[in-house]
C-alpha cells in the first residue's frame, strides 16, 4: 500500500468512439476534502463511477485504499449518486433498516435524528416523498455512515440555495474527519469555501490538481474565478466578431 | 448477505403477489361452490361429469363470469411472475437500483443468487397456489365417497408400483429445477444485452432465442448420451413406472437442468463482474 487514499494510473474509459476519461492519472490522499471539477461531460461522473466499479475502464486500474474496487472497497465507501437509486416502495424507516443491514458502520440513531429535524416520517413511502426531499434523504443516509471514503455526485445540482446551504452544511457536520470526501460538481463558488484540494478535469484529462491554498496563493484567483477563465468558451453571436 | 438480500427482494413483491394469490384462491372457492348449488359436477359410476356449465340463466352466467375471472388470474399470474423475474433483474440490477445494489459490500454472485432464489420462491409459490385452487374448484363437488374412492386408488397403485413414489418426488424436483432454469435463462439473456451499449433490451431477447436454439441441440444430444449410459429402452422414451432405470433417467435430467442453471449463472456472473457498465 502506498498510504494513498485513491489512485487512479492509466485510467481510461471510452463510450463508442467518445473518450469519457483519457488516461487519468490522480491520487488522493486520506482526511480531505476534495472537488473533482469540470463542466458537463469532462468525465466527472464516469470517474467516480470507475471508484465504485459501476463501470469498468477500458484501460488503466483505480485502487482504493490499496484494493481494486470490490467487496471490500465498498464496504468503506460512501456513495451519493447523481440520481434517485431507492426502491419506491420501500418507507424511510425500510431505508434505514436497509442501510444497517448492508453497512457496519451505518448510524442508525443519527439517520433518524436527521430525519426528524427535517419533519420526515420514518413511516412516509419513498414515493410520497418531493424529490427535493428524497434528495436530503439519501443525503443523510450518505453522511450517516463513518466510512473512510464519501463519494458524492452532483450533491447540489438542481436544487435551490438553501437547499444547497442544507446539504453542504450536512456533509461538513457529518462526515468522519479521518475520511477523505471527494465531491463532483460544476457549482463551484458554492463549495469552493469546504474543500482542501481542487482537481480540474475537462475532456477526460486532469488539467490541474491543487490544494485550494496553493491555487489562490499561485494565481491570485479563487478556484471559481479560475475554473471560468481556464473552462471559459466564447458564444456564437450571431456572426459578429467574437468579443471577450 | 444473502438472506438479507432475499429479505428485501421478496418484500418488495411479496404484497403484490399476495393480493393475486388470495384473489384466485377466493375466486376458485366461490365458483367451486357455484359449481355445487348447480348441481353442475355429479358422480355417476366412478366418472365426473360436467354438466350444464354454461347455463343461459343466471347461474350459468355467474359460473361462466368465475370461469372467466379464475383464467384470467391464472393467466395474469402466469404473466406477472415473467414481468417479475424481467423486471426485478433489469430494474433491480441494470437499472437505477443498481446504483445501490452494486456498491453494497455483496459479490455479484450474491446478488445474482439473492435474485435467482426469490424469483423462484416467488414462482413456487404461484405454482403451488394454483394447484391449491384447482382442488379447491374440485373439492366441493366432489362426495366423500367418491374423496375415499380416489386415495384408495391411489394407495392401490402405490402398492402395486412402489418406485412411482420417488419417481413423482423426483419429478416434483424436475419441476423446481426447470423453473430456476427458465430464471437463469433470462438472467443470462439480459446480461449478454447489457455487454451492448444500444438496444439492450433487444439484444437480451436476440440472446434468449439463440440460447435457446443452442440448448434445444445441446439438449438432444444430452438426453441420448443419458440414454446410452442407462440404457433406457434403447433410445426410446417409453420407460416402464416399474423400469429399475427410471430413477437414474430422472437423476440424469435433473443432472442437465443443473448443469444448465450453473453454465446461466456463469454467463452472467461474468458479465457482471467484469463487464458491469452502469452508464
Amino acid at each position: 500500500m502506498s498510504g494513498n487514499l485513491v489512485e487512479c494510473r492509466g485510467l481510461t474509459k471510452s463510450y463508442g468512439g467518445l473518450k469519457a476519461l483519457d488516461n487519468v492519472n490522480l491520487t488522493i490522499g486520506s482526511g480531505k476534502i476534495v472537488g473533482i471539477l469540470g463542466p458537463n461531460g469532462s468525465g466527472k461522473t464516469t470517474m467516480i463511477k470507475i471508484m465504485n466499479g459501476l463501470l469498468k475502464p477500458n484501460a488503466g486500474e483505480v485502487l482504493i485504499d490499496g484494493e481494486k474496487p470490490g467487496v471490500y472497497t465498498k464496504s468503506i465507501i460512501s456513495y451519493l449518486p447523481d440520481r434517485m437509486y431507492f426502491a419506491d416502495w420501500m418507507t424511510v424507516e425500510d431505508l434505514m433498516s436497509f442501510f444497517a443491514d448492508f453497512y457496519k458502520d451505518f448510524d442508525r440513531e443519527k439517520a433518524g435524528k436527521m430525519c426528524s429535524r427535517l419533519g420526515i416520517s420514518s413511516k412516509q413511502k419513498v414515493k410520497t416523498l418531493s424529490k427535493g426531499t428524497k434528495e436530503k434523504v439519501q443525503l443523510i443516509l450518505v453522511m450517516s455512515r463513518h466510512a473512510k471514503l464519501y463519494l458524492l455526485d452532483e450533491p447540489i445540482a438542481g436544487v435551490d440555495p438553501a437547499a444547497r446551504d442544507y446539504i453542504l452544511d450536512t456533509i461538513i457536520s457529518n462526515y468522519n474527519t479521518d475520511a477523505t470526501v471527494i465531491i463532483s460538481t460544476h457549482l463551484i463558488s458554492d463549495i469552493e469555501k469546504i474543500l482542501d484540494e481542487a482537481v480540474f478535469i475537462c475532456n477526460g484529462q486532469i488539467m490541474r490538481h491543487d490544494t485550494v491554498d496553493d491555487i489562490r496563493e499561485t494565481t491570485g484567483m479563487s478556484v471559481d474565478s479560475l475554473f471560468r477563465t481556464e473552462f471559459r468558451t466564447v458564444p456564437y453571436q450571431g456572426g459578429r466578431d467574437n468579443v471577450r | 448477505m444473502l438472506g438479507k438480500l432475499m429479505k428485501y427482494e421478496l418484500k418488495s413483491t411479496m404484497k403484490f403477489f399476495a393480493i393475486i394469490w388470495a384473489a384466485i384462491l377466493a375466486v376458485a372457492l366461490i365458483g367451486g361452490f357455484t359449481l355445487v348449488n348447480r348441481g353442475g359436477v355429479i358422480q355417476s359410476d366412478n366418472y365426473y361429469v360436467m354438466q350444464d356449465f354454461a347455463q343461459t340463466n343466471i347461474d350459468g352466467v355467474f359460473q361462466t363470469i368465475m370461469f372467466l375471472i379464475y383464467a384470467a388470474l391464472c393467466t395474469g399470474t402466469v404473466v406477472m411472475s415473467i414481468l417479475y423475474i424481467v423486471r426485478r433483474f433489469n430494474k433491480g440490477l441494470l437499472g437505477s437500483e443498481g446504483y445501490l445494489m452494486f456498491t453494497l459490500p455483496v459479490t455479484p454472485r450474491t446478488l445474482i443468487t439473492a435474485k435467482g432464489l426469490s424469483a423462484a420462491i416467488i414462482v413456487l409459490i404461484s405454482a403451488i397456489v394454483g394447484g391449491i385452487s384447482i382442488v379447491l374448484v374440485m373439492m366441493p363437488s366432489i362426495s366423500m365417497p367418491g374423496l375415499k374412492q380416489v386415495f384408495a386408488f391411489l394407495g392401490e397403485g402405490i402398492k402395486a408400483h412402489p418406485q412411482a413414489v420417488p419417481a413423482v418426488i423426483l419429478g416434483f424436483f424436475i419441476g423446481i429445477l426447470v423453473i430456476i432454469e427458465f430464471i437463469y435463462h433470462v438472467y443470462a439473456s439480459i446480461s449478454i444485452g447489457h455487454l451492448f451499449e444500444k438496444h439492450r433490451m433487444l439484444m437480451a431477447v436476440v440472446a434468449f432465442v439463440a440460447i435457446s436454439i443452442a440448448k434445444d441441440i445441446i439438449g438432444t444430444v444430452g438426453v441420448k448420451l443419458i440414454q446410452v449410459t442407462t440404457g433406457v429402452c434403447e433410445g426410446q422414451w417409453n420407460i416402464g413406472i416399474d423400469d429399475p432405470k427410471l430413477i437414474p433417467f430422472i437423476l440424469g435430467i435433473m443432472l442437465i437442468q443443473i448443469v444448465w442453471i450453473l453454465v446461466y449463472h456463469i454467463i452472467s456472473e461474468v458479465i457482471l463482474r467484469n463487464r458491469l457498465n452502469l452508464e
